[in-house]
């Protein structure tokens, strides 16, 4: 099997030079099993296929339709000119060579089922590279550039992982039968080139580093005692005491400031994400459940959810395994009411705005597994109903959300939001009888 | 093998041909909302209210008083400044231009970005402006004049931005943001060029404007500017060699403006018949 395509794109977006793009894509497919070398195995291998395509796409999603053209926009009341106040024309940004962001894609997989449907298989490998993203110079281009700058495409960004599936289904005698099936996902993406200052400190850059990264100050530890402070020794903009947690100094300057940002870890975007479901019928019953689990996911966690006292609230529980002096061994910093961001263990001043809490300290291990969702069902037997005159009689009991594993704090892991400010995924109990006549 | 090859780059050619022929028009479509480059610059009325907008983009915020940081309109002003100098004493002795005077400036303080960023929105747009100015059908002397309007527009930043920073970098075209990468040009190569335009602005300006353009630059305006920056030019600061030429070049560019002055001057730029009633209207 072999098929292929071109496309010839034309967006209106796009100046008349710039207009048309051309993506093509191909893809393959080779039904191994039935190929007559494969013969002898064809007792424990029903069916085996390879897979593999290749293609390019275009966007034109870029925001307004005309920013290849220079425009003027109306400015009432511009500048007085012997008394009277006139109309002027401001112009736009805009960029003549704006063109498609491509997007090229590969992807290998097979196909494969073994012993009469017994065990099913199915694997992915794919890769996604995002070209020519528009996006903003604006680090780049000296102000004395003189105007808004023009989206330019210049952005680039990779994306590539492996997909699994595997389902087991087996038929034990004419009343029990279960399945069983497992998926998991590994996706790595990478941002290859994003415009950035020229002198950007490696330790700051975005460049090769995934998508949505914390970026910030790293937490080293929490002064202990008075030896602690004295060797640790860095000036930072706010007082620091016993109890307060220390930053990493990567210039090795002495002072804690911008110079010692860096990239943190990866970000709320889990890297692997799985699912393991699975059911069991037995005469009349039947159980069903799904699992699901993500890891390689941090979250950085901020305001009500991290900060003791923020805001006027009040103090989560994990903080009672805080520093004091009779307890110095503590997790956590010295306690303040001081939750404002102007604190050395909420943020280090002079750093980018990320908020609260711009250092690693507050960024946890956002993995889980979660029981998504169980089902318990009994079906009756059509000949009792028949004499009640109802065709269709089904009790069950379903539950979602019921047990979470996680070393997350205060929020929930499913919650991309880590301010504990919004409501967390709940959990959900039905109880119902479906009843048909 | 061969036919079925041939078929193939029939089919491409084909659709590549339905792809060519598709109606252009289709695609060329304009905003309605807004006035596109060609528009705008075939109508000299039109084209006539860019060069508004360019006086209207002139830093504003000549009002001596203090306001709070973020307001935009003191802070490109470089009159907020007079807090900082003998003009006007600080009455708020927190306010952020009081850092001039104490000497706490951090390096934080965002409003010497400010008189860069809106003086050189100014030169950006008058070079467009001239570069577009001349194939506009319309009568020659009028587009002249408006070009030196811009010209001068250019030169008065410039002027502004060298008496803030020394040397700049020095915008002639209205490029791409990649062109704007350029070192700083020297303060003699700023001042040249500010001396240039002024010349090539006051020739092609009149004296005075008539009553519905006033406000408008004129020559006296070109060759004010001219003087004020070759002042500075000779001035201890930037002539360390104390080139006597740089001070007769000053005075002589002084006395050009003073021509248009009260008598012995033509005049044109007079006091007030009623000195009192300038300042209290």
């Amino acid at each position: 099997m072999f098929q292929a395509s071109l496309r010839a794109d034309e967006s209106e977006r796009f100046a008349p030079d710039y207009r048309r793009g051309y993506f093509p894509a191909f893809s393959a497919g080779w039904i191994v099993s039935s190929e007559t070398f494969m013969d002898g195995v064809k007792s424990t291998l029903d069916f085996l296929k390879i897979k593999g395509s290749w293609g390019q796409l275009g966007s034109d999603r870029i925001d307004g339709h005309f920013l290849y053209i220079p425009r003027y926009s109306a400015v009432s009341n511009n500048y007085p000119f012997g008394g009277t106040t006139l109309p002027g024309l401001n112009p736009n940004a805009y960029n003549p060579i704006v063109n498609w962001e491509v997007s090229t894609k590969t992807d290998i997989g097979l196909e494969a089922r073994f012993l009469k449907g017994l065990f099913e298989l199915e694997f992915d490998y794919f890769m996604e590279q995002r070209k020519d993203i528009l996006a903003t110079r604006a680090t780049q281009i000296p102000l004395a550039y003189g105007g808004p700058l023009p989206a330019e495409n210049v952005g680039e960004v990779e994306n590539k992982g492996i997909e699994l599936t595997l389902r087991h289904t087996k038929r034990l005698s004419g009343d029990l039968s279960y399945t069983v099936s497992g998926n998991f996902t590994y996706a790595k993406n990478k941002i290859v080139y994003a415009p950035e200052p020229a002198n950007i400190p490696a330790a700051f850059s975005v460049i090769g580093r995934p998508i949505g990264s914390y970026y910030g100050y790293k937490a080293i530890g929490i002064i202990k005692d008075q030896a602690t402070f004295d060797s640790y020794g860095k000036t930072t903009a706010f007082p620091i005491s016993l109890g307060d947690i220390m930053y990493e100094d990567i210039n090795k300057d002495g002072m804690i400031n911008d110079g010692d940002r860096q990239w943190l870890c990866g970000g709320s975007i889990p890297e692997i994400v799985y699912g393991i479901s699975g059911g069991v019928m037995f005469k009349g019953f039947e159980l069903n459940f799904l699992f699901q689990g993500a890891t390689n996911v941090n979250q950085q966690l901020s305001q009500n959810a991290g900060f003791a006292f923020f805001n006027g609230g009040r103090v989560t529980s994990e903080w009672l395994d805080r520093w004091t002096p009779d307890h110095p061994d503590g997790k956590y910093p010295r306690l303040s009411t001081n939750a404002t961001a102007t604190t050395n263990n909420y943020q280090i001043p002079g750093g980018p705005n990320y908020g609260n809490g711009g250092n690693s300290f507050w960024i946890e291990d956002a993995s889980y597994l979660r029981l998504k969702n169980v089902e318990l069902a009994y079906t009756f037997k059509p000949a009792i109903l028949a004499k009640a005159g109802i065709s269709q009689l089904r009790v069950f009991a379903t539950g979602q959300n019921l047990v979470t594993f996680t070393k997350l704090h205060n929020v929930d892991p499913e919650n991309t939001n880590a301010s504990g400010w919004y409501y967390p995924v709940q959990a959900v109990y039905n109880f119902g009888i479906n009843l048909q006549f | 093998m061969l036919a079925r090859k041939l078929k193939w780059i029939t089919g491409i050619a084909i659709i590549a041909t339905i792809a060519g022929s598709c109606k252009k028009k289709l695609l060329d479509i304009f905003p309605s909302d807004s006035l596109t480059d060609v528009t705008v610059f075939t109508d000299i009325n039109v084209a006539n209210r860019v060069l508004t907008n360019i006086y209207g983009t002139l830093p504003n915020g000549y009002a001596r008083r203090d306001q709070n940081p973020g307001d935009a309109g003191w802070s490109r002003g470089m009159s907020a400044f007079a807090m900082a100098e003998d003009d006007a004493e600080a009455n708020n002795l927190a306010a952020s231009t009081h850092g001039l005077n104490t000497g706490t400036l951090p390096t934080t303080w965002a409003y010497a970005d400010d008189i860069w960023v809106q003086n050189y929105a100014v030169i950006r747009k008058a070079n467009s402006f001239m570069e577009r100015i001349d194939a506009v059908p319309a009568d020659e002397a009028l587009k002249k004049r408006m070009k030196a309007e811009a010209r001068f527009l250019r030169a008065f930043c410039y002027a502004e931005l060298v008496k803030c920073f020394g040397g700049v970098p020095l915008m002639l075209t209205a490029g791409t943001p990649e062109e704007s990468i350029i070192p700083r040009n020297t303060y003699d190569e700023c001042v040249a060029q500010i001396v240039s335009d002024c010349d090539a602005a006051a020739a092609d300006l009149p004296v005075v404007m008539p009553a519905a353009d006033l406000g408008r630059a004129t020559k006296v305006a070109a060759l004010a500017v001219k003087a004020r920056i070759l002042l500075y030019f000779a001035s201890p600061l930037n002539n360390t060699g104390n080139a006597p030429d740089r001070w007769s070049n000053a005075a002589n560019a002084a006395k050009a403006v003073m021509a248009f002055g009260p008598p012995p001057g033509t005049n044109d730029y007079g006091l007030h018949p009623g000195l009192l009633q300038a300042f209290h209207g």
